[in-house]
């Protein structure tokens, strides 16, 4: 999933927009045809000025969209963060069409800011961007499982006992995805278990919504969860999350990130680098039934079980 | 409170230091800070510079207490520095410098002078750590 960002502002936040699906496939087609388009970020910032400095796509969501398709697939790969217009189109201005996909897509992009915009970016160096190393997991580590635990689905099993084996779901194993360097510090439990890489090192469930947990308990972080759009049971493309709690001071996530046969689940505490495995160092999956899963890890002070939760990967976001 | 101390980088320039104290312990909610006196930000970088130096080694990303990370501003100049069970890992810009914090003295120096900051409860968190990783 990408966001775009119109970096025309220097106080006010600057416009920004996420691309529908079919829009993302025609900015990867324009792109891999004329992929000299693409300026890298941090470096070109020293040397822009005020007014249009060009878009800002973010890569902010792995998918199932034609981008994460085309990169897994070998096929041509873009950074993860990019600017685009400083660098000419021989063609068709990639820049020049995002910029057309803001109004459509809900953001407020008046005349007079269109006008400014299309003068054009007086100076963007290109310099390509962090790239997104595809994660791995070792699944010789299954022949270790030792400890029982439920099923997910078992008949007669209780809600917040286990999981459902929901339908449709997304699963990614992208720990790589959050531990860029540039990204590992600035994103917590709730980014990753969200799948959403916003850079807001302390999001809070609820506060995306409208409406952040009040207390840190199970009941405090779930009202603030239900207003960010997560459900009891299964939805389409879904992901699903596990919370604890230790009480009155701090919550914790983890995200189930593949299905059966094996059932993989990953977290990110705090500033650190996500993983997938616990504090004790037990990988954390589970194999016809044997092995572990967020109920039975080492959580240290995360003491309190708060259930599991699930909303389409489409839909999740944090702040 | 004074919070910067007066540090020398060129000839006759002082430039103030802040030095601030993170306890690395939570996963979601903000971490707790403090910031050190001028005294105690001054006793730091001497420390800081006395210790021996350590090979590279990966520092734990365990759920509840993990260490302190100490952010030290100077002008325009930061520096993260992370102690962690025996180990310091400078970083400053692109140096990456590790050393060694014998008996993990650095380590309770610091958390000392977080004591008026801390709550009850956190305190004891970290006496376990201790206790269980002297």
């Amino acid at each position: 999933m990408l966001e775009v960002e119109l970096d025309i502002f220097s106080g006010m936040p600057n416009p920004t927009w996420v691309l529908s699906r079919s829009q993302e496939k025609t900015l990867y087609e324009m792109l891999r045809a004329e992929p000299s388009q693409i300026s890298g970020l941090s470096a070109s910032e020293k040397r822009l000025g005020l007014g249009y400095r060009g878009l800002i796509v973010r890569r902010i969501k792995t998918d199932d969209g034609v981008w994460d398709k085309a990169a897994f697939a070998g096929r041509v790969r873009f950074p993860n963060v990019f600017r685009l217009g400083r660098q000419k189109a021989k063609k068709d201005s990639a820049a020049d069409w995002l910029v057309k996909t803001a109004n459509r897509q809900g953001a407020r992009v008046d005349d007079e800011v269109q006008e400014v915009v299309a003068r054009g970016v007086a100076l963007v160096p290109a310099l390509r961007g962090p790239r997104d190393p595809s994660a791995a997991i070792d699944r010789k580590r299954v022949e270790e499982a030792k400890i029982v635990v439920d099923v997910p689905l078992r008949p007669g099993t209780k809600i917040h006992e286990t999981w459902w084996a929901c339908g449709s779901n997304y699963f990614s194993g992208n720990a790589n995805f959050f531990n860029d360097p540039a990204h590992v510090t600035r994103n917590n439990c709730y980014c990753f278990a969200s799948n959403h890489l916003a850079d807001v090192r302390y999001a809070l469930p609820g506060r995306r919504g409208g409406h952040p947990a009040t207390s840190i308990t199970c009941g405090g972080v779930i009202s603030g969860l239900r207003a960010d759009g997560w459900n009891d049971g299964c939805q389409p493309n879904g992901l699903t999350i596990v919370m604890v709690v230790w009480p009155n001071v701090d919550y914790h996530f983890y995200r189930l990130i593949t299905g059966g046969p094996y059932w993989w689940w990953g977290h990110k505490p705090g500033g650190t680098p996500a993983r997938y495995n616990d504090d004790c160092g037990h990988p954390i999956y589970q194999y016809q039934g044997k092995g572990y899963a967020p109920n039975n890890i080492c959580r240290g002070n995360y003491t309190d079980f708060c259930g599991y939760f699930y909303q389409d990967n489409w839909t999740a976001f944090v702040a | 409170m004074n919070t910067t101390a007066q540090a020398t980088i060129g000839k006759n320039e002082p430039s103030p230091v802040r030095v601030e104290v993170e306890l690395d312990i939570f996963s979601g909610m903000p971490n707790p800070t403090w910031v050190l006196t001028d005294a105690e930000a001054g006793s730091f970088l001497k420390k800081l510079a006395e210790l021996p130096p350590a090979s590279p080694t990966k520092l734990s990303g365990n759920l509840g207490y993990r260490g302190l990370v100490v952010h030290v501003t100077q002008g325009a100049d930061t520096q993260l520095i992370y102690v962690q069970n025996r180990i310091v890992h400078i970083v400053k810009g692109t140096m990456d410098v590790y050393a060694y914090d014998d008996d993990r003295k650095m380590e309770r120096w610091l958390l000392n002078t977080g004591k008026p900051h801390l709550k009850n409860e956190l305190s004891q968190v970290v006496e376990r750590e201790f206790r269980r990783l002297p």
